[in-house]
């Protein structure tokens, strides 16, 4: 009956991927852009020649300014060698950059006052591509039709000191990529996540000190896990909270080893965003592990949501690409699984969460119940799931720091309060706005790096920084 | 922790044909499984390509993922069609590294989004390189190569 009626009501969601389209793609080719460059409080940047050799420039200082020395941040980029700071002043940079130099630092001057704008016809603010070791600091990137920042391919990234504005995919991006940093990031108004990182194992990053709201999903990882940190940060106002997910469409399934500690998550029921489906189908969720494995959820307060404050549940990925993987699997790396031809597969995957722990967390106001564990079709009592130390008013199934505590033996019924996830699917949510047209809070002033005019260059080929997670707290409620 | 349910994808792929535009160029009745030779890399190797070698005249398939095409290498026989299948949940292109424009073949954002398909019939023998604009460029991120033998 189940099994039946989700084939069903799955059966339309799919329709809604295959045959839906994206109101922010073009035909236009991708083709990065400088179009103008207005410089806030000073005449317009000349579009002529630099007033500065630029090798001498970057040779003898290794530092670049735009538009003293370039008038666009893309021929700074073209122009600079590796270790080179590259350092913007105020003004509007109608600009998509792309940055194929590694160990370059590209700085604003001023976080609030440096904003690239894709006026919705450019794809990227700036974009890394296989360059290893690339650093963007203390920016604004708003108006893009994909994204604001975003790393692919790269051991070592960092961002830090960002702001992302009304994007149509993502915030801050950074996919298949490891070794990375991203701190004091206040992601706004897009589509999918404010903040990705996904396909790596072991992604060796730390998301700490960001503010992700008005999106789709605060964060969203998928396929991504091992030492990748979500930390000191808060997730409010999203469709959905913080979701780390598995799925065949990107390689490195399944999700695995998240840790979520010390984030303020709250309010995640944010109907006026733009959305994608699974947005659309994870909404009035705080943290909402969709088919993850063995994450750590620790010491966040969570509250305010239509449904669960923590939710461990399947995803169902109606049009796969691959079998499931078993944990042998696990040691493909994503280099290796491109050239490995996926099983033929032969219908839906039932991706279910597993292993992961719950501890410490404070949860309240969580309207369905403050914690869920479900799963279609499996006994969830066979998942591996732990939870102990959190204070909560109700879970589904009942009690269940007595069911499976972290430490000693689990009693109980399983069965006694259990959670029918299917009525989800059936749920209708209010549609995705279009990004361009989604009511945000103002653009107001953030915080800036400090002396980003003295500061020397600082590529990310140390990162991420230590953290001490044991000295991370539950958050204050605001 | 295997589970599938073959009766849902039936149905999907059912709604799925009977609710999305035709692509042109997509003919069901003209799949036929290549012979596929897979060879796991060694502990510490590259991996090699996987190479499909397919009759002329049937088709190999790369399935087009966020962000990546897999196969990423692909090997054919002359006459055979190649056919694209966009699989994940973004957009994506297919650009020719010699011919970014798609002039002699590949295809633009518009025609390539989540669900749509895309084939060409590669006749003359030699290695064609192409990329994802979106998620690459024609040296990294989103690539792939298609490798013409003769027949």
């Amino acid at each position: 009956m189940k099994r039946s009626l989700l084939g069903t009501l799955s059966a339309a969601a799919l329709l809604l991927v295959a045959c839906g389209s994206d109101d922010s793609k073009s035909a236009t080719p991708t083709v990065p852009a400088v179009t103008t460059i207005e410089v806030a409080g000073t005449t317009p940047a000349p579009d002529t020649a630099p007033d500065t050799t630029p090798d001498t420039v970057a040779e003898a200082e290794g530092t670049i300014s735009v538009p003293d020395d370039f008038a666009s941040i893309q021929e700074a980029v073209d122009a600079a060698k590796p270790g080179d700071l590259i350092l913007v002043s105020a003004g509007t940079y109608n600009e998509a950059v792309n940055v194929e130099t590694d160990d370059l630092t590209i700085r604003g001057l001023d976080r609030n006052e440096v904003i690239l704008d894709g006026q919705f016809e450019l794809d990227n603010g700036i974009r890394v591509l296989g360059a290893s070791g690339v650093a963007i600091e203390n920016m604004t990137a708003t108006n893009y039709t994909k994204n604001g920042f975003f790393w692919t391919g790269v051991s070592g990234y960092r961002g830090s000191y960002l702001t992302t504005y009304r994007t149509g995919d993502y915030g801050v991006y950074a996919f298949d990529s490891v070794k990375g940093q991203l701190d004091h990031v206040w992601a706004v108004g897009s589509k999918d996540a404010g903040v990705y990182i996904g396909e790596c194992f072991p992604c060796d990053a730390v998301i700490d000190q960001i503010v992700s709201e008005h999106n789709g999903l605060g964060y969203s990882g998928t396929n991504s896990g091992g030492n990748l940190l979500i930390i000191n940060s808060v997730f409010r106002n999203n469709r959905a909270g913080v979701v780390p997910n598995s799925g065949s469409y990107e390689l490195c399934y399944p999700e695995r080893q998240t840790t979520v500690v010390g984030n303020l998550v709250h309010s995640n029921n944010q109907a006026d965003t733009a959305a994608i489906d699974v947005a659309l189908l994870a909404m009035g969720n705080g943290i909402l592990v969709a088919g993850g494995v063995q994450n750590v959820i620790e010491r966040n307060l969570v509250f305010d949501h239509d449904k669960s404050g923590i939710g461990l549940v399947p995803f169902l990925e109606e049009d796969p690409n691959d079998d499931l993987p078993t944990e042998a699997d696990w040691a493909i790396t994503c280099e290796e699984s491109k050239s490995i031809a996926p099983a033929e597969p032969t219908g839906a995957l039932l991706w279910d969460s597993w292993q992961n722990r719950v501890v410490g967390n404070v949860l309240e106001d969580n309207r369905h119940f403050d914690i869920i564990v479900a799963s279609v079709g499996t006994d969830v009592s066979t998942l591996g799931h732990c939870f102990s130390g959190n204070t909560f008013n109700k879970s589904a199934p009942d009690n269940v720091e007595t069911l499976a505590p972290c430490d000693g033996t689990g009693s109980g019924d399983w069965t006694d309060g259990a959670y029918d996830i299917i009525p989800w699917l059936a749920e209708v949510h209010p549609p995705s706005v279009d990004y361009k047209d989604a009511v945000l809070p103002p653009l107001t002033p953030q915080e800036n790096m400090p002396d980003a005019a003295t500061a020397p260059a600082n590529p990310a080929t140390n990162v991420p920084a230590e953290v001490d997670l044991a000295a991370i707290t539950v958050p204050a409620k605001p | 922790m295997n589970r599938k349910f073959q009766a849902l994808a039936g149905a999907l792929a059912v709604l799925t044909l009977a609710n999305c535009a035709p692509d042109p160029n997509d003919d069901p009745d003209a799949l036929a499984p290549p012979v596929e030779t897979t060879v796991a890399p060694a502990p510490g190797e590259t991996a090699p390509p996987v190479v499909t070698v397919a009759a002329t005249g049937q088709t190999a398939k790369v399935t087009s993922l966020d962000n990546s095409f897999r196969v990423e290498n692909l090997v054919v026989e002359a006459g055979t069609e190649v056919k694209w299948d966009n699989k994940g949940r973004n957009a994506h292109d297919i650009r020719p590294k010699d011919d970014p424009s798609t002039d002699s073949w590949g295809v633009l954002e518009d025609k390539f989004q989540p669900g749509d398909s895309y084939s060409f019939v590669f006749t003359t023998p030699g290695t064609y390189a192409y990329y994802c604009s979106i998620h690459g460029t024609a040296k990294v991120g989103m690539i792939g190569t298609v490798t013409v033998s003769a027949p």
